[in-house]
């Protein structure tokens, strides 16, 4: 059997299985429509990436699956049978990063369509841990880097852990689904998956912008949830309204941007030598 | 060719039943909420405390303070269950609602354990334990929150 078929069918088997279940309650507490319109819960950005990942896949110069893959395959497909969304993921990034490093070349579609994979599948899990164990230091981290902001325009404000308390005694609570980290987080995964998709080889060079990318963003943020704290109203528009779809498009642009930007720099700088396109 | 039919028949029938699998499961979170409250209602109730009123800690609801009082004098427990990790403990810190009472400090339970601040570390490991504990059917128990307890009055 082609390698092609057989990874992808693992890779889209694998990825049904971690995302069936928020899929499906998202799907009956919205509806099918409105479920679809929101990505059924899970950002476009993942999907973006998703697409991108079969996409790499798919240029790939085909080959006969080894008996290693069937193995491996086999291994991961015997994971999935655990009813955990979280264990779905961990068996995805362990065949990923199987595709990824013992069976493609560096600088090959197929490699970089893997890493792909196993940055989205390691995501969820490295968040999680991340959030259960570090909630404190990160909630506080927003919420000291909020007060900061708000102390500008409103001395008043006060703050008790990662609750802010505005001048006209409108209080926000900072929780993990509003934090800078989850933003971040995002926002790396679909810078990744640009550079991935652009350029095969990848240098030392490119996790620099990763720095200025993580600051912008984290700085978005910390303006949401100043403008959050302000009154009633403007914690609606920015978190629920029009306000939160400007802010979110906004990160997402800033990620396209600096993506766009280290490719555009990285072919530069060395004559568009294996690149993609 | 049959061999080659047959694995791909196979791994398409291990993937689809993990799908399937997973699709059968109940929500875990509301199952342990009803679960984990009527217990400790019932553990309550053996120490002489009465359920008095629930509220929520937050505008959304996602936060509930449950009041415990004592059958025979004048005060109680406030608790407050964690699922997901400590986001909500400086809102339960907080609580100023029973202004006229003395206030104990804030302490946290999980599995049977005092803790004097939450621990996140055995919320992680105690709920990935529940989990393989669920799926080899050890156990038909939900996840287990950290309960945030703080006491009122003068007890």
């Amino acid at each position: 059997m082609p390698r092609l078929k057989l990874f992808s069918i693992v890779f889209a088997l694998g990825l049904i299985n971690a995302m069936i279940r928020p899929v499906r309650e998202h799907i009956i507490e919205f509806g099918f429509v409105d479920s679809l319109i929101g990505g059924f819960g899970i950002s476009f950005i993942v999907w973006f990436g998703i697409y991108c990942s079969f996409d790499l896949l798919r240029k790939y110069a085909d080959q006969k699956a080894s008996r290693n893959d069937w193995v491996m395959a086999f291994i991961t497909m015997v994971l999935l049978l655990i009813p955990s969304a979280s264990m779905s993921w961990i068996a995805l990034s362990v065949f990923a990063g199987y595709c990824g490093f013992f069976v493609f070349q560096s600088a090959t579609f197929g490699r970089n369509s893997c890493l792909i994979m196993l940055a989205i599948a390691l995501r969820v899990p490295v968040s999680d841990i991340c959030l259960k164990l570090s909630a404190d230091a990160l909630l506080q981290f927003d919420a000291m880097a909020t007060l900061s902001l708000l102390s500008m325009v409103s001395p008043e404000a006060i703050r008790q852990g990662n609750i802010i308390i505005g001048a006209g005694g409108h209080e926000l609570l900072i929780m993990t689904g509003c934090a800078s980290f989850t933003n971040i987080s995002l926002a790396l995964l679909l810078w990744f998956t640009v550079v991935r998709t652009q350029i095969l080889r990848y240098r030392a060079a490119l996790t620099f912008y990763i720095v200025p990318l993580t600051i912008i963003v984290m700085g978005i943020n910390i303006i949401r949830l100043s403008l959050m704290t302000l009154s009633q109203e403007q914690y609606f528009f920015y978190h629920e309204g029009l306000g939160a779809e400007i802010i979110n498009s906004l990160i997402l642009l800033v990620a396209l941007g600096m993506a766009f930007l280290s490719v555009y720099f990285e072919k530069r700088k060395y004559g568009g030598k294996a690149y993609v396109a | 060719m049959w061999r080659r039919y047959m694995l791909i028949s196979l791994l398409l029938f291990i993937g689809v039943s993990g799908i399937a699998l997973k699709m059968t499961g109940r929500n875990n979170v509301e199952h342990s909420e009803q679960r984990e409250i009527a217990l400790l209602t019932q553990y309550m109730s053996v120490h002489g405390l009465m359920p008095a009123e629930t509220f929520d800690l937050n505008n959304e609801g996602s936060f509930i303070a449950h009041v415990y009082r004592h059958k025979t004098c004048d005060g109680g427990l406030l608790i407050s269950p964690m699922y997901r990790n400590s986001e909500a403990v400086d809102l339960f810190s907080r609580q100023a609602i029973y202004r006229d009472y003395k206030m104990g400090s804030v302490f946290y339970s999980l599995d049977g354990e005092e803790y004097e601040e939450f621990p996140n570390l055995d919320l992680w490991l105690s709920q990935k334990i529940n989990a393989v504990k669920r799926i080899a059917g050890l156990s038909d128990g939900g996840i287990s929150p950290v309960f945030a307890v703080r006491r009122f009055g003068y007890c």
